[in-house]
């Protein structure tokens, strides 16, 4: 039990009026963030701010999400007359729905960044393992309330995304069209799918993820703030645990140890630069809406909103079962096994290329699966997906290359990089070009087109 | 004695101490919770829909000339007339739902979405379309008018509705 004051003066229990239960309810809410930050992890370096800036997203999309709501009935074709009456009727209207829809695309965007952040730092390792798999609950429920919330307008993209989404749902052996019933109330896309996904939108998505947030930052604070290691690549403790907190300070005594209200200060002010980056977006560029949704009429080519069109790649490739629900569940299911996994421990795999020099019957099995995956790939026509693949192999066989002389610069960078690097830079490769491909270089019919020609 | 806590010296009643009583609560509320889940499922699964009928009506069939490859967009329906009769293709892709067209340049029916595409009798040419074009039941009405049945596939191929 901590009762350590974290600020004096607010802790007098003598003074029993309205003010001072005001002070110490404020001491205990400062306890969201550690008591104290070590002054080396203060700066844009470590984190990038990216935890703060997606909560400072999050909190963009409850502001305007809720202010929406006093404008939009989720009723056929109303919902659509609504998105118009934002768009040319209502005061400041336009830019609520802009700043809503940019500040999603931002907040999908600050998740995805703020996960590989926390991965390349190692920030997944006990005892910050539950800190992580709810990261990975939080991306899945920020990608749903993406997916609900494209269909709310009731224009072309709403209608035909989701009727792609709930067929791939519907792709699932036995049990899919039952489900896809269930989630669209119906068996089309029609006036019961839109309040179902009206709810999920404003009420369930969003309770989930002020509970699970609230749960993320408190575990934060207990698992000792942010993770950071020392020079020597030891975790850094530095919780509010004061017989911690001396010895770290004792140890890292030419480091100055600050309260967390210089952080506090440096994440607002981050925050609020992106708030006035969003705003300014959102005036200068309004949320694109098509035209009614229309069941006669399927727009070719239906692309899905950026952070789908990797997928939407995949579904060209491979069937929807495959493509929507296996790749994605096992990519979940990797995620959450990071931090269970002693290949994700740098610390203790150390160097992927010493590793596999070390026996050279490790080179084959590993060498089997990228021929194995690269002929089914091939067979595909899938050179997209290739790509990142056979980079990652070229890069593997740069470093490789003249192992056990002193190299340095990036070849010697390379060589210190444990699996879990290897595996996750091949993932976020893929997941880049696919995304740019389905992005930029898919025309009509999913056929290949050059973004510049036209 | 004082600042004992008064529920851990009352005395406990043999028939319900406070171990069965846990029991006997836990227990109830798991039942509880399962009724719950069973009757919350059956409540989201709407038991009357207000869809349109799967059976729809396509008019006279001399309004289709041979050879022709007509879509009913508000219906999802392709109807075809070939020598042998009509028969009508349900016009929904099979990958995941978006609504072809017939390319009359080409003679084939594509997909906007995926790419997939198909032959007028329904079969898959290329694409990721993991199954043909469903044949529909066909037949005409007592009062002459081509009727399709949307809810019912027939073997591609199988039968022709003819005047």
């Amino acid at each position: 039990m901590n009762t350590e004051p974290i600020v004096s003066g607010t802790t007098e229990t003598h003074l029993r009026s309205p003010f001072s239960a005001i002070l110490r309810w404020k001491s205990d809410f400062q306890r969201i963030m550690s008591a104290r930050v070590l002054d080396s992890q203060l700066g844009f370096r470590k984190t990038w701010y990216l935890g703060a800036l997606t909560l400072g997203t999050f909190t963009i999309q409850l502001g305007t999400g809720l202010l929406l709501m006093l404008y939009y009935h989720p009723s056929i074709p109303q919902g659509y007359a609504d998105m118009k009456d934002l768009e040319f009727v209502v005061s400041s209207g336009a830019m609520l729905r802009s700043l809503h829809r940019w500040s999603a695309h931002a907040m999908v965007f600050l998740v995805f960044a703020h996960m590989a952040k926390a991965f390349y730092r190692a920030a997944y390792r006990p005892p910050r393992e539950l800190n992580w798999v709810l990261g990975v609950c939080l991306m899945i429920c920020t990608l749903l309330l993406s997916y609900t919330g494209y269909l709310l307008p009731w224009d072309q993209l709403s209608y035909w995304g989701t009727t792609v989404g709930a067929n791939i749902m519907s792709s699932i052996p036995w049990l899919g069209p039952k489900l896809r019933f269930y989630m669209l109330g119906g068996h089309t896309v029609n006036a019961n799918a839109l309040l179902r996904f009206y709810v999920l939108h404003t009420m369930i998505l969003p309770m989930t993820i002020i509970g699970l947030i609230s749960i993320h930052m408190w575990r934060l604070h207990k698992d000792g703030g942010m993770y950071d290691v020392d020079d020597a690549g030891r975790p850094i403790l530095h919780g509010n645990d004061p017989q911690k907190i001396a010895a770290e300070t004792q140890r890292l005594s030419q480091e100055k140890s600050i309260s967390y209200a210089d952080l506090l200060f440096r994440e607002v002010t981050a925050i609020e630069a992106l708030a006035v980056v969003l705003l300014c977006m959102a005036l200068t560029w309004s949320a694109p809406l098509e035209q009614l949704a229309n069941p006669m009429h399927t727009p070719n080519p239906a692309k899905a909103p950026w952070y789908f069109t990797g997928l939407q790649e995949l579904l060209h490739y491979f069937p929807p079962f495959v493509a929507g629900i296996i790749l994605p569940g096992l990519i979940v299911s990797g995620l959450i096994f990071i931090p269970f996994s002693p290949v994700f421990d740098r610390i203790r795999t150390g160097s992927a290329i010493a590793w596999f020099r070390s026996t050279a019957t490790r080179w084959g099995p590993g060498a089997l699966l990228i021929v194995v995956i690269s002929v089914l790939l091939i067979h595909l026509h899938a050179w997209d997906a290739l790509l990142p693949l056979w980079i990652i192999v070229a890069l593997t066989g740069f470093a490789a290359g003249r192992m056990g002389t002193q190299i340095n610069g990036f070849r010697g960078w390379l060589c210190e990089k444990p699996i879990s690097f290897w595996i996750m830079t091949l993932f976020l490769m893929e997941a880049v070009v696919l995304t740019t491909v389905g992005t930029l270089f898919r025309g009509p019919g999913w056929a290949w087109v050059w973004p510049w020609r036209g | 004695m004082a600042d004992q806590d008064p529920l851990e010296s009352a005395p406990e009643s043999p028939e319900m101490d406070r171990r069965k009583f846990m029991k006997v609560g836990t227990s109830s509320l798991a039942v509880a919770g399962v009724g719950a889940c069973v009757f919350g499922f059956r409540y989201l699964s709407p038991n009357v829909l207000y869809e349109p009928s799967p059976v729809i009506s396509l008019g006279k069939p001399e309004h289709y000339s041979v050879g022709s490859v007509t879509l009913d967009a508000r219906n999802g329906v392709f109807l075809v007339r070939v020598p042998e009769g009509f028969y009508a293709l349900n016009a929904v892709c099979t990958h995941l739902g978006c609504l072809t067209v017939f390319k009359a340049e080409t003679g084939e029916i594509a997909c906007p979405c995926h790419g997939s595409n198909f032959r007028k009798d329904g079969s898959v040419i290329g694409g990721p379309a993991p199954k043909a074009l469903a044949w529909l039941k066909t037949w005409i009405s007592d009062d002459g008018n081509l009727m399709v049945d949307r809810s019912a596939n027939v073997p591609a191929r199988s039968e022709y509705a003819s005047v």
